[in-house]
């Protein structure tokens, strides 16, 4: 009950606490910020304690030691990280990790973002595509054409003074310069995004401290 | 020569006790004037250095005769008694020498005996040196000690000239003497006139004409013979004789003739400078007394009016012995003895360079003089066969000069090894000392390219700041001020927490905004609205406490719909915050769900969990508010399933853009997706509920409508304000 109570109070002040950067850097600021970072750490080896180490490691230990052995040995080797002298043990497992993750991050990149984007991007003007878009064939021809400019973006090629050469940079440049305008607007709408979220995230706050208020004061919001 | 540390007297080289006063001698060696090196007695040259170890005995030109004619030590004899003959004839021989007359004293004198008068001329000076300083012997000393090849080497500086004998024939020369050329002219006339060489008569008289001798002219010759020359003779007359003489002395080597006068081996070496003369050409030789009155002349000394050698007693057997000696006593001329050390043989090649260049540095200035306390004092024990007068005036301008740190040549002063003390013998490396000038030479001219680069980046140098905007007086780069902030802060909080209040005091009234329902969110709800209690759908809570204000918030509409569906719930998460926020928010539904819980390595823990099966979940719904959470999640659900896993996002604002291309219909990546409040507002306006995500939107919505008036005003009172002409 009493947590109840006073974790909505502590809540409260820490979330004012935060808000007062607002006033500049100061001590409150950094008193929330340093129970937060500590709390969330703390609770995160809480968690990797009982999901990993208990959940997995000594279920499995118990259960069938075989399949755990392998992983024991790689993190316990991992562990001589945190020694100068014989931190060269623990490069089997940072390889070990750095390679599996490395492989498997790239099967999927490539299996579940850049063929299926292609596809997308190359099937954009289909009838199908252009039916299932609100604009039809304005979105599709943003689709494309969007992403043959932000692509031409990145292209850095020297340019001709004159001649073939010259119309074939000229169209590169003003390709060029439409995909430049795209990023612009879609780093635009990026920032919009984030500051959607933080102000979002102010609004959540803010409703939760003033609901817990109203709702001390015998008024619902 | 060993002398006594005790009572300085010198004993024979190889006596272990002193002949004077019994004490024991040390061990003897002669030190290297040049590099100290301790060398054996008779060693003529260093074992280390090649530097003479004895001296050259001939003074130099020019310089006294007290200067080359140093003191000889006394031969170590036997202490006797002196009895009072032996008292007056010690008081003749303390006489000067050069008093002294031979032609007069000894009319019955034999040739070898007046050849040794006539030597003792010679070095009247020598002897009386003797006498006075170094003659520590009881036994008198007297001039018939010393031997005709030590008289020879008298005052060599002065040249004798004999003028009843011929000069040398050129071919009856030796090729060294030939060699010496006129230095050695002297000498040649001197070995001409048939004087004996270094020992020749004691050799003579010891190995030969004495042992020879018949034993009753022997010991009669023994009995007349003075008591020293007993003592050296005993041993082998004591074989010839019934009984000993107390007299004599210890079991002594007479056949040597250094045995029967102790010679110091430097002596010898200076004795055999002396000229050496042909056996055919040994003659009887008569009284030069030609030429010792033109000694006298030359000296203009009256000769002395009593003679020592005359009160000497000539014995029989030294008569008979002097009749026999016309055999050479060596056959090998030993090397003269120079002024100048000998180039050819003697001196090493350093020695002459140093000679060299230490002539040329004497021209200049002067050496100081010689002080004796500059020397090193030498050693006890070991003898110093070098007496420091006999160093020749060569050597002399060769010792290292000690003027208290005054160069006194140029060059840098040696402190270390055989050159220690010499000033400028190595002469230093020129091209240390030269100017480290570099003289480049450049075998081509830049071609028109380099130039043209050359002159360009001139230009671009010598061209001022870029652009710079100019700035007005008191214009800064500030950040916003306290007030500004606190301004805009105040007025976001006031939009905000309005909009949250506004219920409370205006009731249900209109909205700022209309919920719509997206594709996304349509989507999504079709196809949650697919699944039955059959279907069993992975969640993904891959955001954390930070978060969550926002993504429960679009998250709860979702999740109900679920548990109304009644799928089977499976959480898990990549982020250990996400089983935090997954407690929370699924406590608030009241759902019920299998927890998995954390599971670290993202990628590598999103593909194990979905490869542990071949059927996959129904579906997969991934909340998060960052993009690589949701990116790892759809990437393997596509890599480990394809198109059979349909995966939902549910996430922030933030996440919009950025998840937009994967929700495309054509990409099929993303089935259906909520986003932020808008999001969850427009998932909760399909499902026909107002919920919390709504309620938030109006103040969201107020949030960016007072941003957008906030950045208007400012702009506006910026433009009035007047800064922005400044600023033009």
């Amino acid at each position: 009950m009493i947590i109840q109570i006073l974790g909505p109070i502590v809540g409260a002040l820490l979330g004012l606490f935060v808000l007062s950067y607002v006033l500049g850097d100061n001590p409150l600021y950094r008193l929330a910020l340093h129970i937060f970072a500590g709390a969330m750490i703390g609770y995160a080896g809480g968690i990797v304690v009982r999901d990993v180490l208990m959940g997995l490691a000594l279920t499995g230990l118990l259960s069938n030691p075989s399949s755990v052995v392998i992983p024991l040995v790689l993190g316990l080797l991992l562990l001589f990280k945190g020694l100068p002298q014989q931190a060269f043990v623990g490069n089997v497992s940072v390889g070990f990790l750095i390679g599996v993750g490395t492989a498997v991050a790239m099967g999927g990149a490539l299996l579940g973002t850049l063929v299926p984007q292609v596809q997308a991007t190359a099937g954009a003007l289909r009838s199908s595509s252009l039916a299932a878009q609100r604009f039809g064939l304005l979105d599709g021809l943003m689709v494309v054409v969007g992403t043959v400019c932000t692509l031409l973006t990145f292209t850095f090629t020297a340019s001709e003074p004159a001649g073939e050469g010259a119309l074939w940079q000229g169209i590169l440049g003003g390709a060029a310069t439409v995909g430049r305008l795209i990023l612009i607007v879609a780093f635009g709408i990026a920032f919009a995004g984030v500051l959607t979220a933080a102000l979002s995230v102010f609004v959540g706050q803010a409703h939760v401290f003033f609901g817990l208020a109203l709702r001390a004061l015998g008024l619902g919001l | 020569m060993i002398h006594c540390p005790s009572c300085g007297t010198s004993n024979r080289k190889g006596s272990r006790f002193c002949n004077e006063c019994g004490e024991p001698l040390p061990s003897t060696g002669v030190r290297c004037p040049m590099c100290n090196t301790i060398n054996a007695v008779g060693n003529v040259y260093c074992q280390a250095c090649n530097a003479r170890l004895v001296p050259m005995s001939a003074p130099p030109e020019g310089e006294p005769e007290e200067a080359a004619s140093r003191p000889i030590k006394g031969v170590s004899l036997p202490t006797i008694p002196l009895d009072s003959g032996d008292r007056e004839r010690e008081k003749a021989l303390e006489e000067p020498p050069q008093e002294e007359s031979p032609h007069e004293d000894a009319p019955s004198a034999p040739s070898w005996l007046a050849e040794l008068r006539e030597s003792a001329e010679d070095i009247p000076e020598e002897t009386e040196e003797t006498e006075d300083t170094e003659l520590t012997s009881s036994e008198p000393f007297t001039t018939a000690d010393i031997p005709d090849w030590l008289s020879e080497m008298g005052p060599i500086g002065e040249p004798i000239e004999r003028t009843d004998v011929p000069p040398p024939e050129p071919g009856d020369l030796p090729d060294w003497i030939r060699e010496l050329g006129p230095v050695r002219e002297q000498d040649s006339v001197l070995s001409e006139e048939g004087h004996s060489p270094e020992g020749a008569a004691p050799e003579k008289l010891v190995d030969e004409d004495f042992g020879a001798t018949e034993p009753a002219t022997r010991e009669a010759a023994m009995d007349e013979a003075p008591d020293w020359l007993r003592d050296i003779l005993g041993p082998d007359t004591e074989a010839g004789r019934e009984q000993g003489s107390e007299d004599v002395g210890g079991p002594r080597g007479t056949s040597e003739d250094e045995s029967l006068i102790e010679i110091p081996e430097w002596l010898k070496e200076g004795g055999e400078g002396s000229p050496p003369q042909p056996p055919e050409t040994q003659p009887e030789a008569e009284p030069p007394t030609e030429g010792a009155s033109t000694d006298e002349e030359s000296t203009g000394e009256e000769p002395p009016a009593e003679t020592p050698l005359g009160a000497i007693a000539i014995p029989s057997w030294l008569e008979e012995a002097q009749t026999d000696a016309g055999k050479p006593p060596y056959e090998e001329p030993p090397p003269p003895f120079t002024e100048t050390p000998p180039e050819d043989v003697d001196t090493p090649d350093w020695l002459k360079e140093l000679m060299a260049s230490t002539a040329v540095e004497q021209e200049e200035e002067d050496v100081p003089p010689f002080e004796e306390e500059e020397l090193e004092v030498p050693e006890p024990g070991i003898e110093t066969a070098i007496e420091r007068a006999d160093i020749p005036s060569w050597l002399q301008e060769l010792r290292p000069e000690r003027t208290g740190g005054k160069p006194t040549a140029a060059g840098p002063l040696e402190t270390e090894g055989l050159l220690r003390g010499l000033r400028g013998v190595i002469p230093s490396a020129d091209a240390m000392r030269a100017p480290g000038v570099f003289e480049g030479v450049r075998t081509h001219e830049p071609d028109e390219a380099s130039l043209a680069r050359a002159e360009l980046f001139q230009s671009l140098l010598g061209e001022p700041a870029l652009r710079a905007r100019k700035r007005s007086v008191g214009e800064t780069t500030r950040t916003p001020s306290l007030v500004d902030r606190i301004l805009v802060a105040c007025i976001l909080v006031a939009a905000v927490v309005g909009m949250l209040l506004a219920p409370l005091v205006v009731g249900q009234g209109p909205h700022l905004t209309q919920p719509l329902a997206n594709a996304g969110a349509t989507r999504l709800y079709d196809l949650i609205q697919g699944l039955d209690n059959q279907d069993s759908v992975l969640v993904a809570f891959d955001y954390g406490p930070p978060a969550a204000a926002e993504l429960n918030a679009a998250a709860r509409p979702v999740m109900r719909h679920l548990l109304e569906r009644g799928v089977a719930l499976s959480i898990v998460s990549t982020r250990p915050g996400g089983s935090m926020v997954a407690d929370d928010l699924m406590a608030d539904i009241g759902a019920q769900y299998s927890l998995i819980g954390y599971r670290p390595g993202a990628a590598m823990a999103a593909s194990q969990l979905l490869g542990t099966t071949d059927e996959p979940p129904s579906m997969l719904v991934v909340l998060s508010g960052q993009p690589l959470p949701l990116l790892l999640w759809v990437e393997q659900a596509k890599a480990s399933y394809g198109d059979r896993l349909p995966v939902a996002a549910v996430g922030s604002a933030a996440l919009e853009p950025l998840a937009s291309p994967y929700l495309d219909a054509a990409a099929g990546q993303l089935t259906g997706a909520v986003f932020g409040y808008a999001g969850g507002s427009s998932y909760e306006a399909i499902q026909g509920a107002t919920g919390e995500a709504t309620r938030r939107l109006d103040a969201l919505a107020a949030g960016h409508l007072a941003i957008i008036l906030t950045m208007i005003g400012g702009a506006f009172v910026y433009a009035l304000s007047g800064r922005g002409e400044e600023t033009q």
